[in-house]
């Protein structure tokens, strides 16, 4: 009985401890093809959820500024571009793992083709950020004009705006 | 079609000087929040979605400024590369917990 219970106490810890052992093993799979795997999978993770978050927050800004001020279209826009620098950051990653499984023949994708895509990812990626921060400061400064000028058309349309879209 | 590989002084000029651009938009849009919180201030109960939004708007230029400043140094000095990426990574999952929470309370607001 006693040697049932030391054996079920062992494979209880084993089963306890297999999620850290399962990730262990992913990072070591990684490390001999010379990939990070828990970074990467961090990375990959957090700019995927950055994707989700930006769109959800991109749809709600523009909802309120349809009903609103317009200024918050302009944040919205920003959470747009913001969406496409993430999926860029997520395709890079991607990039990089083809990359280096090219190297060792595992990929059937062409180097040129894969050094194509590098280089269009590398020149977007900071042509992307610096739009998308111009127009959140845009976004920003209409935004506290508002507020300072006529708070009351923060949150519902200005009459005036209305007649002058009609 | 034979690629021709891109200047590599290209892109670091490239990303230089886009991270510089960040930088000084992420400090204005910084001076810019400072200013909306202070016009919140007056109100005697600060609005659940415009602490959200202080908070969001908040972590964003964080995160603006973590990506130049670590473009840069990565040009300095490799080993910061996954320093800054960490950081990045966890930036990112705190600016989607509170974009959704703003989203949500910005929801609220329109209903």
């Amino acid at each position: 009985m006693k040697e049932v219970l030391k054996i079920m106490k062992k494979q209880t810890i084993s089963f306890a401890f297999f999620p850290l052992l399962m990730f262990s093993g992913a990072n070591l799979m990684g490390l001999d093809s010379g990939i990070d795997m828990s970074g990467t999978i961090v990375r990959l993770i957090s700019f995927l959820l950055g994707v989700c978050g930006a769109t959800y927050l991109a749809a709600g800004l523009w909802s309120r500024s349809e009903k609103g001020s317009n200024s918050w279209k302009y944040l919205s826009i920003s959470m747009i571009l913001f969406v496409f620098w993430n999926i860029l950051g997520a395709f890079s990653i991607l990039l990089d793992v083809l990359t280096i499984q090219a190297t060792g023949n595992e990929v059937a994708v062409s180097m040129e083709a894969l050094n194509l895509y590098k280089i269009i990812v590398k020149v977007l990626d900071p042509v992307i950020e610096v739009i998308v921060f111009i127009i959140l400061l845009f976004g920003l400064r209409k935004i506290i004009y508002a507020m300072r000028t006529k708070p009351w058309t923060v949150f519902s349309k200005d009459e005036d705006e209305g007649e002058a879209i009609e | 079609m034979k690629v021709k590989p891109l200047n590599d002084d290209f892109i670091v000029v490239l990303n230089t000087v886009a991270s510089m651009i960040v930088i000084i938009c992420s400090v204005l849009s910084f001076q810019l929040l400072v200013g909306i919180s202070r016009e919140l201030k007056g109100l005697k109960t600060m609005d659940l979605m415009w602490k959200n939004f202080i908070i969001m708007t908040n972590l964003f230029i964080l995160l603006g400024i973590t990506r130049a400043v670590g473009s840069i140094g990565t040009i300095i000095f490799e080993g910061f590369f996954p320093v800054f990426e960490a950081l990045l990574s966890v930036t990112l999952i705190l600016f989607f917990v509170f974009a959704i929470q703003l989203s949500i309370s910005i929801e609220e607001i329109t209903e």
